[in-house]
């Protein structure tokens, strides 16, 4: 099944989330939106969280080296790390293809739903993408 | 590059590793809590040698390709990317600046403006330097142990070897940009000639690192003024080292 771009939250930070219900708890899946990793170009390493790791909306839960400068990952929401992409370390390339399936990093599981309430949906990120040039 | 007009001007001689990468990040973390707040936090530029021989590692390099030949020398993990650097007979310098909120990846024009800027100064001494892509190799490659045997397009080359290199790291509101002008070879990395050992041109750091200074104001339009740690900048790069760029497991971090 193939992520719809359109129906995921953003972050100021780039980073997509999608919400899912699962066994009664919400489900964050994180990644890096397309537009941010056009503009990281070439990315060199990923470092993941550990798993079982509480991590704060707004937190850093990773890092990413492109040529030329390392940045960090901020979580869109807070809440325990279930899941990462061990695979997407040692296949970066493949990204750029497919940031939003292949390109998940993380799944939380929400502690707190307030901060689904600060993110942008689709046509607002589009917007300040479109304004940051 | 859009830049305040007035900027801060910080020369820290002889300190010890850990310490140096600290004040660094301390900076980065005033810088962009300003900028949080809604103030326009200026331009911060640093030079600054060390008081030992050191090896930095770039932040995502494995301490286990240091090579025993670097067992000798001081050693520190940057928080920057890159390759490892011999700190000897270089000049390091750091450059931090706000940023907007959602900027994201790397800020070329930061470091073709600081490049250029070398670029004019060295030319000012009668040395010839040019950006790598520019250069008739323009060599490429990534993989080596040592940020001098590198090469991205915008690293500084003096007749055929890299002399400058820079590396960034992004913080929600602020960047900070490192790098390194290799100005002699050091015993602990002999096969790397500086702009010195490359040119017959006898270069003062402190006369250089002035040109630099006014290049890069012509350049920017900011003009830099002399200046010292806050007492609260002092106070964090402290705890930064300590519990940080000090510890064995920030060195083993990979």
């Amino acid at each position: 099944m193939s992520r719809d771009k359109s129906k995921l939250l953003y972050a100021e930070t780039h980073e997509w989330v999608d919400v899912a219900e699962q066994d009664g708890q919400k489900i964050a899946t994180i990644g890096i939106s397309g537009f941010a990793l056009e503009q990281l170009n070439d990315l060199v390493y990923m470092e993941l969280p550990e798993v079982g790791k509480t991590i704060d909306a707004g937190e850093e839960f990773g890092e990413v080296e492109s040529v030329k400068a390392v940045s960090p990952l901020y979580s869109p929401v807070g809440g325990e790390v279930v899941e990462v992409h061990s695979e997407l370390p040692d296949n970066l390339e493949k990204l750029n293809d497919d940031p939003y399936d292949f390109g998940w990093i993380v799944k939380l599981k929400i502690n707190d739903e307030s901060a689904l309430g600060n993110l942008m949906d689709f046509a607002a990120y589009e917007k300040q993408c479109a304004e940051s040039g | 590059m859009t830049a305040p007009t007035a900027g801060r001007l910080l020369f820290h001689r002889d300190g010890q590793s850990a310490w140096n990468m600290a004040v660094d990040q301390a900076i980065a973390e005033s810088v962009g809590q300003a900028a949080a707040s809604g103030a326009a936090p200026p331009y911060t530029l640093r030079f600054y040698t060390w008081a030992e021989p050191t090896l930095s590692l770039g932040y995502f390099q494995s301490s286990s390709d240091a090579s025993p030949r670097f067992d000798r020398i001081r050693r520190v993990r940057r928080s920057t990317g890159g390759g490892a650097i011999v700190h000897h007979h270089e000049l390091t310098y750091s450059l931090t600046v706000p940023a907007r909120a959602g900027e994201h990846g790397a800020r070329t024009d930061l470091y073709r403006g600081f490049h250029a800027a070398v670029i004019n100064a060295l030319h000012r001494h009668g040395i010839d330097a040019r950006p790598n892509h520019l250069t008739p190799s323009n060599a490429d490659g990534n993989e080596a142990f040592l940020c001098f045997a590198r090469r991205t397009d915008e690293d500084l080359i003096v007749s055929g070897y890299k002399v400058l290199g820079s590396a960034q790291r992004r913080a929600k509101r602020s960047i900070l940009q490192h790098g390194s002008l290799l100005l002699r070879s050091s015993g602990h990395a002999s096969e790397l000639p500086g702009i010195v050992d490359l040119t017959s041109v006898s270069l003062q750091s402190d006369a250089l690192l002035n040109r630099i200074v006014d290049e890069f104001t012509a350049m920017t339009g900011v003009a830099f003024h002399r200046d010292a740690l806050s007492p609260e900048e002092q106070a964090r790069a402290e705890r930064i080292a300590e519990r940080r760029f000090n510890r064995d497991d920030w060195w083993q971090r990979r």
